[in-house]
């Protein structure tokens, strides 16, 4: 075994025994599970929520609550990571005040996207602040159906499901996001 | 922006964006609040408050909710096919099991449910009727243990019980949702 | 946020402005295919939906106090209108009414609002309330309209409708083909033309059809306690069977016999051919099986 290999198993292993630990009650194994997917779920449900930091932030506790109250169910035959994203992923997309905050969030938006971002020291990051606020801009369905295909790989079916939408209708989502997003980018007066 | 340079940006943004602040300590506190119950039940926490949880056990205690099951094993007649002494033991089998699934099931009493006006009434009309069938077919049935028809009926019955409880908790999980 | 006031948000695919309305009215119209798929929710108040012969859809009505946006697409084919209320308890009545191509499919949602569709011809229509009721009077391929403690009604023709209520009442008409209506508590009234598969159920409501069975055909009724009565052609072949634990029998078809061991009573009976399956259960309820 590569030492690459090695590790992995080794975190799975560890991330088990985590697992059955937390699931008997133990909240300091729940901790671990915490540290160790917090930023992962935090990027995903900050980029759901349009930016809104407040509401990223319940989203991820709720997430975890969430988690925490269901472990019982997760069998293990899906990675615990996997289990945990889809649960987020429910969370988030049951929660309608995302969808009711987007008229408000606009103006705020903007402060919280740097703020979020700061740190980030790379050459890319003006784009990149660019296109995560143009991202956090876009209609909540649009915006859904981008972050979960784009950047956290589900498929569509999968996205039809979650959402309850058709998988055509996924597609067309996605489409239209890619196209709002490149019109924000060329001129960013547009909305 | 060609659609390939907007593919590369997206997949050049970060997976994991780290909060401005600990999450944990507001996670941690609202895990005490929440039974972790016994998994090896595998209960559906539905309650979220002490209140809700009493007014659950007051359903409960009031025969509100819970059914009652077949209470005599089936006594096999004579003249009874080897198919019907076969379908009277899935129905015993199948009580135990309808038992087991509405005991976890173990819906609230409605004041969680934010439902309008007549509902609540209308829907404990409906339940109380499904329960008024339950114990007429139960007292038929501790006269008639092995007549089919009356077994047939029960897991009708049954079926028609888990059905309303599942809408029930469709109902308060989008009710849920949505406060 | 502006209170008071209303932000309708259209889609930028709509190409419509976006527009600031000085009190809580509605008037909007879009141009939409004559097939087009329309989708509609609101929480509580009314929906209506009527069609018309253009091609365009108009939404007029009144919004709750409590409404924070309406939230709506639309495309060419297609128009999604969604009530979004500040918070989801203490929710206004809102009425919308909306105007659509007869053609049009729709899918209609609510929770206590009810919603009225009518005047459509089209492939399909999907309508679900909570507590409100739903009436349908229009000719579609195929219907599904559900309420837990409303009434649900269809007035029209349709080749497949499912129909579902809890408490509420069941009353369809002018239906045929592949029936499914059930409730728990509410009466059953179906007046239908030739049933290919129908399956009827309640567990106290009355169930009353009237109608006939294709030559090989399926019509299932079932209540527990509720009476159930059939009315059929007396020309009407098919295989007819009835059984009651302690509900009287009566037929026009065939005869009724008693159970031989213990109660209950039942009858089976072959008329023509035979093909058909008419198959009437009740536990404590009356079965009455009559020609028309």
């Amino acid at each position: 075994m590569t030492s690459w290999q090695q590790d992995k198993s080794e975190l799975s292993a560890t991330e088990n025994r985590w697992v059955d630990r937390a699931r008997d009650g133990d909240r300091l194994a729940f901790e671990q599970l915490y540290r160790s997917h917090c930023d992962r779920i935090h990027a995903l449900c900050w980029r759901m929520c349009g930016g809104d930091r407040a509401l990223a932030e319940d989203m991820v506790q709720e997430a975890f609550v969430r988690a925490w109250n269901k472990l019982h169910l997760f069998r293990g035959d899906s990675k615990f990571g996997t289990w945990l994203h889809r649960l987020a992923v429910n969370v988030v997309l049951s929660d309608r005040r995302i969808r009711v905050k987007r008229l408000q969030r606009e103006q705020e938006m903007g402060d919280d996207v740097e703020r979020t971002l700061m740190g980030d020291r790379d050459v890319y990051a003006g784009l990149r602040k660019d296109l995560e606020a143009a991202i956090a801009g876009l209609p909540e369905r649009a915006r859904s159906v981008l972050v979960l295909y784009d950047i956290e790989g589900y498929q569509h079916n999968e996205i039809a499901e979650m959402t309850g939408m058709a998988v055509g209708s996924s597609k067309a989502q996605l489409h239209r996001a890619r196209k709002l997003i490149r019109e924000v980018l060329k001129d960013p007066e547009t909305k | 922006m060609k659609e390939s340079e907007l593919q590369n940006a997206i997949d050049s943004l970060p997976s994991n964006i780290k909060p401005q602040r600990d999450l944990w300590p507001g996670i941690n506190a609202r895990l005490g609040s929440v039974e972790k119950g016994d998994h090896a039940h595998h209960k559906t926490v539905w309650w979220r408050t002490p209140a809700m949880a009493a007014a659950v056990l007051l359903a409960l205690t009031g025969g509100i909710f819970i059914g009652r099951g077949l209470d005599t094993s089936p006594a096999f007649e004579p003249s009874q096919t080897v198919l019907e002494y076969a379908f009277l033991g899935t129905v015993a089998a199948t009580e135990r099991e309808y038992q087991a699934a509405f005991r976890e099931l173990v819906p609230l009493d409605y004041s969680g449910l934010q439902l309008e006006g007549a509902e609540p009434d209308a829907l404990r009309g409906s339940w109380e009727d499904l329960l008024q069938t339950e114990t007429s077919l139960l007292a038929a049935l501790r006269e008639y243990p092995s007549n089919i028809y009356l077994n047939e009926k029960l897991l009708d019955l049954r079926s028609q019980q888990l059905q309303f409880v599942k809408q029930l908790a469709l109902l308060e999980q989008s009710n849920w949702r949505r406060t | 946020m502006n209170t008071g006031k209303l932000k309708i948000v259209a889609a930028l695919l709509a190409l419509a402005p976006l527009s600031l309305l000085a009190d809580e009215s509605v008037d909007e119209r879009w141009e939409i295919s004559a097939n087009a798929s329309i989708s509609i929710e609101n929480i509580a108040g009314e929906i209506v939906i009527e069609g018309w012969d253009k091609k365009e859809a108009w939404l007029t009505g009144e919004l709750g106090d409590s409404v924070e946006e309406l939230e709506i697409s639309a495309s060419g084919n297609s128009l999604r209108i969604d009530v979004l209320n500040r918070s989801e308890r203490n929710v206004d009545s809102t009425e919308l009414k909306l105007m659509v191509p007869n053609g049009a499919n729709v899918e209609a949602s609510a929770v206590s609002a009810d919603i009225n569709v009518s005047g459509l011809s089209n492939e399909k229509l999907t309508a679900s309330s909570v507590s409100g009721d739903v009436e349908v009077e229009i000719s579609s391929q195929r219907v599904s309209i559900e309420s837990v403690s409303g009434n649900v009604e269809f007035d029209g023709e349709t080749a497949r409708i499912s129909a579902e209520s809890v408490s509420g009442d069941v009353e369809l008409s002018g239906v045929s083909g592949d029936i499914s209506a059930t409730t728990v508590s509410g009466e059953m009234e179906l007046r239908a033309g030739v049933i290919e598969n129908g399956k009827l159920e309640t567990v106290s409501g009355d169930i009353t059809v009237s109608g006939e069975v294709s030559a090989n055909g399926k019509l299932r009724a079932e209540s527990m306690s509720g009476d159930v009565g059939l009315s059929l052609p007396s020309s009407q072949p098919g295989t007819f069977k009835a059984q009651s634990f302690s509900g009287r029998i009566s037929t026009d078809f065939g005869s009724v016999k008693s159970e031989k061991h213990g109660p209950g009573s039942h009858l089976k009976h072959v008329a023509g051919n035979g093909g058909a399956e008419i198959r009437v259960e009740s536990f404590s309820g009356n079965i009455k099986l009559i020609h028309d």
